[in-house]
């Protein structure tokens, strides 16, 4: 066993815990707070901007709604695809966990696909990082969470070959819902931030 | 750990819920396109664009999340960034919106 | 459920690399903390030396080093705050301490999560790497402020600066991740590993503090992650968040960072008076005076040091009628502190005082301290701040607000914890002529800087002959930077004092102190496991003197024969 999988010593049930959640869950829990703070600033400073100067939206016109629309129904279905491997785990069913987590990793790798597209035709039609205050938040906000989505594929693909290497099942278990709960945050993320760019 | 039948029940009856809130995401994505294209006032269809966008954010947060079943300190990590972050923008107001604007 | 038994860890064999470089261990990780820190002080302390000749003698060559220039300037009082706050404040008040003492003083074996810890400190080591680096490149390093300031950060034509603003940018981005990751680890150790008996009211306070600094951090650096992510777009993808003349703001720049900046302080504060919280009543023999008051008042500190940011703006042009409210939250914050600070004071009346360095170092922070709250005051209200804003009486006073906290309670904590850290005891003489020549010079300091900013003399200016008003200001930048060679010079004795300890002081047991937290319960430096036994917490940490005891102290876990009478055993 690793020194890092657990508390060293005796079992959580023994300890005085808060609420007896998992060390786990309530440190991812405490991260996505931190992320809260990063990306709702984003958004709040583009907000207030975006109040500020009256000509965000006719920037905003070029941006392609229809690709923004189905990336957000790509990582919707990627979060059913998540929430149901860790359903899948919990039912201790090997096959349909792996299925799970790589249909949510190559739904992820879809999102960028699709993202990279978009950026290299905006980018091509003339719109850069540079061209104004809108593009600016545009590809900031965008390429951060890309980043996001990007570490979330890395975890994720790390889980499946935990599935497929057959980790113990509560370990297992245990990771994939903590990284479905950083998987969802970067899905509500999205949520927001479509509409934000794409349809104001 | 449940017990193994009533595991494997409310298992089956979670995979269901699962699909149906997806399906109900889905649904909510095709409002708020809808509102987008409608040639209603901007300040109306961005109100109404956002409303969507807070119940899909709650959906997410309350099942796949599973904010519905979690402790109240979670609750509370969740809830006050949120607060500080409105309290920020906020004040960042005068400034940002009023003084400096092109 | 996985449990570790005790018996695999003794069973097998490290190799050296897993046993000191990469180690899981919290109290190997805390001292390599340690170490970072102190290889950081120096240049950081360096570089003080350099800034504090340049402003006694402008223009002369200095020794050692040589003539320096405006720009050199520039860059060494960012590179001085940079490092002071980020890379040595931080990782020995957090990083060293909070890492060694959370989980032996909770009872636990180590922290929740080993092997993010060792990650967070080896993300702080490439993030120093990073900074360090920025020395070597081209144009030099950052030369904007500790703060950074927009448009001056923004576009390299300004500083003149381009390679070294940016590795600022990524090393600060790094040191961010790194404490996000002790953060989490120190919160969630604190709150779910526990020992028996350990309820949050009998924590020692220096737990609280740790994790109230935790919490404040957490949610106070988002902003700043978001700034630092648009300066470094701003540079280096011509997006123009910051500048005013492509829609930008740079009035937002600075709301994000002191958004983060104030609350950081407090972070560097808080765990400083933990140390000093744990000091006092094992050094006056006496119960803390008011435990849960200072519970109470470091989570209304914390929450309200979210709330005062704007007191670093009066003079940005930001709204005036921001100037007001964030007057009254300001004035508003001081409460706690004062709360913690007569708490302290009552602590120690009537108490049976020992002098020993711990003590010595422990007193002296708060001393300092006072006069770095109290001058706090008057920046706080935006009236006085007009004329003290960006003068030599903000130096001053952050000087004595930080190295109280830093310098006098990092180093009361190292004496404290130093044989639990090594197992031999210091030298006492050598703590004692520390101690005096250090406090009498860092006033030597920083008392003539109140002066000379109350004459009106502007910060961050590398020479100040050209203004005639400030001329009969001079002579007290020559105490000063006289001052600042001795508290350099005082620090001999503490080098020779810990590495010569280190492998020849006189072997200290379990509790050379008689003190009652858990730590003093296992060997010195503790074995491995750290409790053979998980101990069971009886009693709260701060029992001393009690009335009827047999002892001045009592352990935390100690069962009292009248306590096992009751419980019919």
């Amino acid at each position: 066993m690793s020194a890092g999988v657990e508390p060293a010593g005796v079992a959580i049930t023994e300890r005085d815990t808060i609420g007896k959640i998992p060390p786990g869950k309530i440190a991812v829990w405490w991260f996505l707070a931190s992320e809260i703070m990063v990306f709702g600033t984003l958004m709040g400073a583009y907000i207030l901007f975006s109040f500020a100067h009256g000509d965000f939206a006719a920037d905003g016109a070029h941006v392609k709604w229809r690709l923004g629309a189905f990336n957000t129904l790509v990582l919707v279905t990627s979060s059913l695809t998540m929430i149901m491997a860790l359903a899948s785990a919990r039912a201790r069913n090997l096959s349909r966990t792996r299925l799970f987590l790589l249909a949510t990793v190559l739904l992820g790798i879809t999102f960028l696909c699709v993202k990279g597209y978009e950026y290299t035709t905006e980018i091509d039609e003339g719109f850069t990082p540079s061209t104004s205050i809108f593009w600016s938040f545009y590809f900031g906000m965008t390429g951060l969470h890309g980043l996001h989505v990007i570490g979330g594929i890395v975890i994720n693909s790390i889980l499946l070959v935990a599935a497929l290497s057959r980790k113990p099942w509560d370990i297992l278990e245990r990771r994939i819902e903590c990284a479905g709960l950083y998987w969802h945050f970067v899905d509500v993320v999205w949520i927001f931030l479509f509409p934000l760019l794409y349809l104001t | 750990m449940n017990e193994a039948g009533g595991h494997l029940e409310s298992a089956r009856d979670d995979r269901t819920l699962y699909v149906i809130v997806w399906a109900i995401l889905v649904l909510l994505l095709v409002v708020g396109l809808t509102i987008f294209v409608l040639p209603i006032p901007r300040e109306a269809a961005v109100t109404l664009i956002f409303g969507v966008a807070a119940i899909k954010a709650a959906l997410v947060l309350r099942n796949y999340m599973h904010l519905k079943r979690e402790h109240l300190l979670i609750y509370a990590i969740v809830l006050i960034p949120t607060l500080f972050l409105l309290g920020f923008a906020i004040t960042l107001i005068p400034d940002i919106v009023f003084r400096h604007a092109m | 459920m996985n449990t570790v038994t005790v018996d695999d860890h003794a069973a097998h064999h490290v190799s050296f690399v897993r046993r000191y470089l990469f180690s899981l261990d919290h109290k190997v990780i805390a001292k390599q903390y340690m170490l970072l820190s102190a290889a950081m002080a120096i240049i950081g302390g360096g570089s003080s030396y350099l800034i504090r000749w340049q402003l006694a003698w402008p223009e002369t060559s200095i020794p050692g080093w040589g003539p320096i220039g405006p720009d050199n300037y520039n860059a060494l009082i960012t590179m001085h705050g940079t490092i002071m706050v980020f890379f040595v404040a931080m990782p020995l008040l957090l990083g060293a301490f909070g890492n060694f003492l959370i989980p032996l003083m909770v009872g636990a074996e180590d922290m929740a999560f080993p092997r993010l810890n060792a990650t967070s400190f080896w993300t702080l080591f490439v993030a120093s790497c990073v900074l360090v680096s920025s020395f070597f490149v081209p144009q030099g390093p950052a030369a904007a402020g500790w703060t950074s300031y927009a448009p001056l950060s923004d576009k390299a034509v300004y500083t003149g600066v381009t390679w070294g603003q940016d590795l600022w940018i990524l090393a600060v981005a790094l040191e961010f991740a790194s404490f996000m990751m002790g953060g989490i680890n120190f919160l969630v150790t604190a709150l779910n590993l526990r020992t028996r008996g350990m309820r949050l009211m009998r924590l020692p306070l220096l737990v609280w503090m740790e994790m109230t600094a935790a919490v404040v951090f957490l949610l106070s650096v988002g902003p700043l992650v978001a700034g630092a992510v648009m300066l470094l777009l701003d540079r280096a993808a011509g997006t123009s968040f910051f500048q005013p003349d492509r829609g930008g703001d740079p009035l937002l720049w600075e709301h994000l960072f002191w958004f983060f900046g104030h609350p950081e302080v407090y972070v560097v504060a808080l765990p400083g008076f933990g140390i000093m919280l744990e000091i006092l009543p094992v050094f006056a023999r006496k119960p803390i005076f008011g435990y849960r008051t200072i519970v109470y008042s470091t989570i209304a500190a914390g929450l309200l040091s979210f709330i005062v940011w704007a007191h670093h703006m009066f003079v940005s042009g930001m709204d005036p009628r921001l100037a007001s409210p964030f007057s009254v939250t300001t004035i508003m914050i001081s409460v706690p502190f004062a709360i913690i600070m007569f708490a302290m004071i009552a602590t120690l009346w009537r108490g049976s005082i020992s002098l020993a360095s711990p003590m010595l170092f422990a007193l002296g922070g708060i001393a300092t301290f006072l006069i770095g709250g109290v001058t706090g005051i008057f920046l706080g209200s935006a009236a006085t701040d007009i004329y003290l804003h960006g003068t030599y009486f903000v130096v001053a006073h952050f000087h004595y607000t930080l190295f109280p906290v830093v310098f006098f309670g990092g180093f009361a904590g190292l004496y404290f914890w130093f044989p639990k850290m090594f197992g031999r005891m210091m030298n006492e003489t050598l703590g004692q002529i520390h101690f005096w020549i250090s406090f009498f010079a860092f006033n030597g300091i920083f008392v003539p800087l109140f002066l000379v900013g109350i004459g009106g003399s502007p910060r961050r200016i590398y020479e100040l002959s050209s203004y005639d008003m400030l001329k009969p200001l001079q002579p007290l930048h020559v105490v000063a930077t006289v001052a600042g060679i001795a508290l350099l010079l005082a620090q001999i004795p503490l080098i020779v004092n810990a590495f010569y300890s280190m492998v020849r002081g006189p072997i200290a047991g379990r509790n050379p102190w008689h003190a009652n937290t858990l730590e003093w319960t296992v060997d010195s430096p503790p074995s491995h496991p750290n409790f053979t036994v998980p101990p069971r917490v009886y009693r709260d940490p701060y029992e001393y003197s009690i009335p009827g005891a047999a002892e001045d102290w009592m352990a935390q876990d100690a069962v009292a024969e009248a306590d096992l009478r009751a419980a019919g055993r």
